[in-house]
């Protein structure tokens, strides 16, 4: 049983909408897969250095259910 | 009664569907459970029938026998008018020449309503119970286009002194009822391993002109008992007794083995296949030659002793899903320890309902808290929540429980709503969002590879699931589960 101190931190705040179409989601290697290809793109964007007009704003980005290749959408503030 | 002969067949699921077109020319019947082709409508209380199942299952260009299981017929209280009407519905799309149907019960009502035990439970063996029993045989059967058999049930608790013997009562049904039987070889065996009657004394009793059909299945031992839990090939000795008994049987029309499709990985093709051919020989050895009319017996029943069936079923179902219940029969019950086996298989079933619905939310509380607290919550769930026949049903009355009593664990709140979206979206088409106050990328990630979640950054998100086409989840969300 871990304690109190070894739960999971929580760190600085962003804001991001992910759309994950039902056939992804109820699928558990589906959306592993999903989510490891998300990361992938916002772990890109931060190992960049970032768009400070970027982080400023909603980003979202949307998972296709065929391919699980995710797409960045602007999304409105 | 003028009934097909059918032959060897398999109690169907899905994932069948390998070993039967392996095995074709071995299978000629398909045993149909009804309730894995009702629906539940969107936005309704009805049920339907799942078109595109029923094609599917046509498709196999198989006779199909239509296998109740949700509509018992030894209980006081009689099957359901919905229901009865789809099982009618059913077994007519399926052209059944009959219907089979558990001599059990499993719905009581009580001052908080209608509810069910989660579990074929054992009817009251005693002149009342016959009487409760044969009207509840006749109810359903006015219902049907089919003729009725009645199936002979597993019983986990020790018999009584005041009970008629097993093969008796089912005679009594059966012959005042003017119905068949299906005679459930594995469940009568399984009795005399629980310290029941003996299969052959059983044989003897009951009307054998009235046996259309027979189970065939395997179990395994647990906590001193055998269980019918179709986890297997039938048993050699089982099968030696079932070759004695089958040449008996005048009016055999059907054999069917039943396997649970979570045992399916167990049993190889050629193990399917020998124990195919093994049903083959037995069906072989059937007696047509002595083929008769079924003709009813005049009966004297013995006088009736208490409790009555109403007092029985309402304490065994209380027991069962653990409902306050003070009574003398309730104290001499929780002696029984058939009672605890019965709880436990109704709990796993339970449990089972949950982790598959709740999957994230069930992962990040074992994670979390570790397995025992999760087994602590639902234990406690399940003292206030009878069983529902419905996996969603029985998850969002979980997620519920798990919203009023707020149990410490981290981000449950957020993995909780997004679970419960995910079967929403995924039962009704309709689009959901779910708000996270923490990334639930690595936080999701961690649970679906099964680890406790490290870092999690604090923000503002969101996840919105939108419906696209999975008519197979959607069907397997809808469906109702029964365990029997």
């Amino acid at each position: 049983m871990p304690t109190a101190k070894e739960r999971p931190r929580k760190a600085a705040a962003t804001s991001i909408r992910l759309t994950l179409p039902i056939s992804v989601a109820r699928d558990l290697e589906k959306f592993q897969q999903a989510l490891a290809n998300v990361a992938v793109i916002v772990g890109a964007v931060h190992l960049a250095g970032g768009d400070k007009s970027l982080r400023s704003r909603t980003r979202e980005f949307v998972i296709d259910a065929a391919s699980l290749k995710v797409k960045e959408a602007v999304a409105e503030q | 009664m003028n009934l097909p002969e059918l032959g060897v067949g398999l109690n169907w699921f899905p994932e069948l569907d390998s070993v039967l077109k392996a095995n074709k020319e071995l299978v000629d019947v398909l045993e149909v459970e009804p309730q894995s082709l009702w629906r539940r409508q969107k936005d309704a209380e009805g049920l339907v029938i799942d078109q595109a199942a029923l094609a599917a299952l046509r498709r196999y260009q198989l006779p199909m026998l239509a296998h109740s299981v949700a509509l018992p017929v030894g209980g006081t209280l009689p099957p359901s008018g919905d229901e009865a009407t789809q099982l009618s519905m059913v077994s007519e799309k399926l052209s059944s020449p009959w219907v089979s149907e558990h001599l059990s019960f499993n719905r009581v009502a009580d001052e908080s309503g209608d509810w069910q035990s989660g579990f074929l439970l054992p009817p009251r063996q005693t002149t009342s119970g016959v009487e409760a029993a044969v009207a509840s045989v006749r109810a359903l059967s006015v219902r049907l286009p089919v003729p009725l058999a009645i199936e002979t049930g597993v019983n986990y608790l020790r018999p009584r002194t005041e009970d008629l013997p097993d093969g008796e009562f089912v005679a009594l049904v059966a012959d005042q009822a003017d119905c068949g039987i299906l005679l459930d070889l594995h469940n009568v065996w399984t009795n005399e391993r629980n310290s029941r009657q003996p299969l052959a004394d059983y044989i003897d009793q009951i009307p054998l002109e009235r046996v259309w059909e027979i189970h065939l299945a395997g179990g395994h031992g647990h906590r001193g008992f055998w269980l019918d839990s179709h986890s297997g090939a039938v048993p050699p000795e089982l099968m030696e007794l079932a070759t004695r008994i089958v040449p008996r049987l005048p009016n055999l029309k059907a054999i069917v083995f039943e396997l649970f499709p979570s045992y399916f990985p167990r049993i190889s093709f050629s193990e399917f296949r020998t124990q195919l051919e093994a049903l083959h020989r037995l069906w072989a050895r059937r007696n047509t030659a002595c083929s008769m009319k079924t003709a009813k017996t005049c009966t004297v029943l013995p006088a009736d002793a208490h409790p009555s069936p109403l007092e029985w079923e309402r304490t065994l179902a209380e027991l069962t899903v653990h409902k306050p219940c003070s009574s003398p029969l309730a104290d001499e019950m929780r002696k029984d320890p058939g009672l605890a086996i019965i709880r436990e298989m109704v709990e796993k079933f339970r449990g089972s309902m949950v982790v598959r619905t709740l999957r994230l939310s069930s992962r990040l509380i074992m994670l979390e808290r570790g397995p025992a607290y999760l087994e602590q919550l639902l234990a406690e769930f399940w003292k206030t929540h009878p069983p529902q026949p419905f996996a969603f049903d029985e998850a969002s009355a979980f997620a519920s429980f798990l919203r009023e009593h707020k149990p410490y664990v981290p981000f449950l709140p957020e993995v909780l709503a997004y679970d419960c979206a995910v079967l929403a979206v995924a039962l009704d088409g309709e689009e959901r969002c779910v708000p996270f106050g923490a990334d639930p990328l690595p936080l999701l990630r961690a649970l679906g590879a099964g680890r406790r979640p490290a870092e999690v950054a604090k923000g503002t998100y969101e996840i919105r699931l939108t419906p696209d086409l999975v008519e197979a989840e959607t069907r397997a969300l809808s469906v109702m589960d029964v365990i029997h």
